[in-house]
């Protein structure tokens, strides 16, 4: 049976854990932040509305089976919102889920071999690859094997699941890049050296809302070295990411920071380390891409005369002779689960490798042998929402979910995309001419729309007339992808979101009108492209003031006024969180190397003592720069407070004088069993601690010895996340209700960050000014 | 409180007077007064959306939908159309179930006589 990753076997386990996690969070005793730390990493996004979920399935090199796509329209159709979702990294999502049904899910998907593991959270993410790799006329090899190989050995890999950040990679099948390679954590490129297949490395490279491009790591590494690439690359990034910062810890902020010969020089060093170990090498097992069909199945004939242009627009012949790929265009990345089920049906005639997801929400099958595109076009044209009739252009179009169901949307991106369907498919635009075109769209200046790959690209943002916020989106163009030579989009503008219809529709027809002039559309774009779109924009500047128009204040696709109040980029408390779990996950591993009796003793120890000296002083707005400081702070606030008992005192100052280097490690040999007791007194004040950052033994503070100024006024400048929101919440504990305080905090996300999950925690936000130096006074009131 | 339950509440002339264990939202719970019983299930209706569905009796009265979990025509109509339910939007602004202006405004002012019970029984 083919599978396109194997899943760890730690996985029912984990799920069984997850399953008593949810029953807490129900039941009141893990608050939301802590349960989102760990839904996350299972793949379990909550949406907009509240207490209703996302489930990820992670498919990597985007291939899924017929039988594991019939498994989710089914779980889509009887627990979720009765479609599967299609997203821009190449897997599959089920939205609606509720709460109790989770699990259910999980284990359903489980049995035909799909997990949800891995599908948010800092971990290694579905691994991507060229949408025709294997198939494709112009490969240079089939790279999906490399993909999926490596997507088994990852997800088995406890380190996979506690990175600094997320991590993504991608394999393009040749230099075209069709895996968008640089802008990625790490990217492998095919090619050829001497005729021995191999890649072109490129790294740090990453969109987000501060995109970079990525960098050539190294020219050429055998093919089957990927593993050992990857394998360095990740040991680095886990000892040299930034985890203080949940805003700047992927690997491209690493890069920045160190630049080029530090970082390459660390990532050798671990590569060097396993490089000639051929037993880490990738153990490559071809997909099968011939024909499989039974003799018995009947070639049904198109059933209308569009069959043609759709053939044209649609179907591609592959380089086994004789077969076709085809692209099925998904209205907004959506199937109805009763056309998952017939095509499905259909499909699973031809073999298991039939199936891929691609980048702009699409299907692509594979394998078809050509008598059958009459049976294909007969069942994708019947589907309830189909595409099929448009040109490639309507279907190639990109957007996230937008404000939706995601919590850091702005605007609406499909609504969007619907009104310029709408518009352009009743124009005269010859929309064939453009079946290559990127139009990527984003409701917020994260990239899960693609808009800094685009063509033309817009991602979503608030703009205001006398007071009054309409959605709009920012323009950008230009974008150019080929490995080694990848350029993002450039932002040229911004426009209302209701004149971009008519924009888009007046652009492309100026686009096409002189497009035979220029060798391609970047030439167009350089020469004058970019004028037409300040042009336009400019024509488009006009915005009804709100008296006049009230629908101009509402975005596509909503029912209401643009609003920001149900948005969640509270990531602060999180953060905290994040923090304190690295070390929890450091005193674990080394409990159960002391079990097993593997590793350094001294060593294990050493490590358990300090991560549980460091764990909680998060949550006295503490962070330290050396070791030793760890002792001190602990010492300090929980073992003289008496939070901790004195007892533990003298491993505390050991552990000290080791970090100051005055002693050796192996003093602590004679110190385990007091050593592991410091460890679970710390975990049992934390499991104890509450939304307040209050531990049960505390004493809560009177009333009368509050702060008793008016205003209490805090300066947070220099204070990074989530630091600065863990004071402010520590300030806001001590004052009273209906009390004010005022803060000083940093432009960029400290103030784009700590208003909102003050807000979130209930308080009001006053006032939120700029000061003249460039910093923000935030006026809160305590709830 | 007893084991079967996770939450309760009691509220006396529009006020929170007591109030027990942990309430989810995205659980069922009941609201009882003297007039009424209404059960209320957070479900996914038969287009796939999911809401909050009241039922008194039996029978379905209401299901309320993101963003605000409560009817479109503001509260007094709503109260009037739905056989003078005020318990029941009261109970949904008590529990921060619906952040919709209007009724909270409205009960600031219209809850002097509510009387009532919020319970949830153990959901997982």
């Amino acid at each position: 049976m083919l599978r396109f990753y194997e899943i760890a076997d730690t996985i029912d386990q984990e799920v069984n854990q997850f399953e008593e996690d949810i029953k807490d969070f129900v039941a009141g005793t893990i608050n939301p932040i802590k349960f989102k730390a760990i839904r996350v990493a299972h793949g379990i996004y909550e949406q907009r509305q509240e207490h209703t979920y996302m489930i990820r399935i992670r498919c990597a090199a985007g291939g899924i089976t017929p039988v594991q796509l019939k498994k989710c329209s089914e779980l889509g159709e009887q627990y979720g919102s009765g479609e599967v979702h299609f997203t821009t990294r190449r897997e599959v999502q089920l939205h609606n889920v509720l709460i109790q049904d989770i699990v259910t899910v999980i284990r359903e998907l489980l049995t035909v071999g799909l997990s949800t593991r891995g599908g948010g959270g800092n971990t290694i993410r579905n691994i991507l690859t060229s949408p025709n790799s294997g198939v494709d006329k112009e490969d240079i090899f089939d790279v999906d094997p490399y993909a999926i190989e490596l997507t088994s050995r990852m997800v088995k890999e406890p380190d996979s699941w506690n990175l600094p950040r997320k991590f993504k990679i991608a394999f393009s099948n040749n230099s075209k890049d069709t895996a968008y390679t640089q802008a990625t954590c790490l990217g492998f490129v095919a090619t050829k050296k001497e005729d021995q297949d191999g890649f072109e490395v490129y790294c740090a490279g990453g969109m987000g809302a501060k995109p970079m491009v990525g960098h050539l790591l190294m020219d050429f590494v055998p093919a089957e070295k990927a593993y050992q690439v990857t394998k360095a690359l990740k040991v680095m990034f886990d000892k040299h990411g930034n985890r203080r910062s949940k805003f700047s810890n992927r690997l491209k902020f690493l890069w920045k920071k160190l630049q080029r010969e530090e970082f390459v020089s660390l990532f050798l060093e671990e590569y060097n380390k396993i490089s000639s170990d051929k037993n880490l090498d990738l153990k490559i097992v071809d997909l099968d891409n011939r024909p499989k069909i039974d003799a018995s199945v009947k070639v049904d004939a198109p059933k209308d005369d569009k069959f043609d242009i759709w053939k044209e627009r649609y179907c591609l012949a592959q380089k086994q002779e004789g077969l076709y790929c085809i692209k099925i265009p998904l209205q907004l990345g959506d199937l109805v689960s009763n056309d998952g089920l017939s095509l499905t049906k259909l499909v699973e005639l031809f073999g298991e490798n039939t199936i891929r997801c691609d980048r702009a929400q699409n299907i692509r099958l594979r394998n078809i042998p050509e008598a059958y595109l009459g049976n294909i076009y007969n069942c994708v044209s019947s589907f309830e929402r189909s595409l099929v009739e448009h040109a490639s252009f309507i279907g190639n179009m990109i957007n996230c979910t937008g404000a939706q169901t995601c919590k850091l949307g702005i605007c609406l991106p499909r609504g969007l995309s619907v009104a310029i369907r709408d518009k352009l498919v009743s124009s005269n635009l010859d929309l064939d001419r453009l079946a290559d075109f990127r139009l990527n769209m984003s409701g917020c200046p994260n990239t899960c729309g693609l808009h800094h790959i685009a063509d033309l690209g817009f991602f979503g943002k608030v703009a205001r007339k006398e007071g009054q916020m309409y959605p709009a989106y920012y323009v950008l163009a230009g974008a150019r992808v080929a490995a080694g030579e990848t350029k993002y989009a450039e932002k040229l503008n911004e426009i209302a979101s209701h004149h971009i219809p008519n924009f888009v529709h007046d652009f492309l027809q100026a686009y096409l009108i002189n497009a035979e002039e220029y060798k391609n559309y970047q030439d167009y774009l350089e020469d004058e492209g970019k004028d037409v779109i300040k042009s336009l924009c400019e024509k488009y500047s006009n915005v009804p003031l709100f008296s006049e128009d009230e629908s101009f204040y509402i975005d596509f696709g909503a029912t209401r006024k643009l609003s920001l109040d149900e948005m969640g980029s509270a990531e602060c408390s999180a953060g905290m969180f994040d923090m304190i779990d690295v070390d929890r996950k450091v005193i674990r591993r080394e409990l159960k190397q002391l079990d097993a009796g593997t590793g350094t003793l001294e060593e294990s120890l050493y490590n358990i003592t300090f991560s549980s000296t460091r764990m909680l002083l998060v949550t006295r707005g503490l962070d330290v720069k050396r070791d030793e400081q760890a002792f001190q702070s602990f010492d300090k606030h929980f073992v003289e407070t008496d939070l901790i008992s004195k007892e533990f005192r003298s491993v505390v100052q050991l552990g000290e004088l080791v970090a100051k280097g005055d002693l050796d490690k192996s003093v602590l040999t004679g110190k385990k069993s007091e050593i592991i007791g410091l460890s679970s007194a710390v975990n049992e004040l934390y499991t104890n601690m509450d939304d307040s950052l209050r531990f049960k033994k505390e004493t809560v503070v009177s009333v009368d010895k509050k702060e008793e100024a008016e205003l209490v006024e805090k300066d947070y400048r220099g204070v990074a996340c989530p630091m600065n929101f863990v004071k402010t919440k520590l300030v806001l504990e001590m004052i009273a209700s209906g009390q004010k305080l005022q803060i000083l905090l940093d432009d960029g996300e400290p103030i784009e960050n700590v208003p909102n999950s003050v807000k979130l925690e209930g308080h009001k936000i006053l006032e939120q000014i700029k000061t003249p130096d460039g910093h923000w006074q935030v006026l809160i009131q305590k709830k | 409180m007893d084991t079967k339950n996770q939450y309760q509440a009691e509220i006396k002339n529009g006020k929170l007077v007591k109030e027990d264990g942990s309430f989810f939202r995205a659980a069922p719970f009941e609201v009882r007064s003297e007039d009424a019983i209404y059960t209320v299930e957070y479900i996914r209706d038969h287009e796939k959306e999911v809401v909050y569905r009241v039922q008194e009796d039996g029978k379905t009265i209401g299901e309320y939908g993101h963003p605000f979990f409560v009817p479109n025509e503001g509260p007094e109509k709503a109260i009037e159309q739905y056989s003078n339910c005020s318990a029941l939007f009261h109970a949904f602004v008590v529990l921060n179930i619906t952040k919709q202006k209007d009724f909270r405004q409205y009960f600031e002012s219209n809850s002097d006589s509510l009387v009532y019970k919020i319970s949830q029984t153990t959901f997982l």
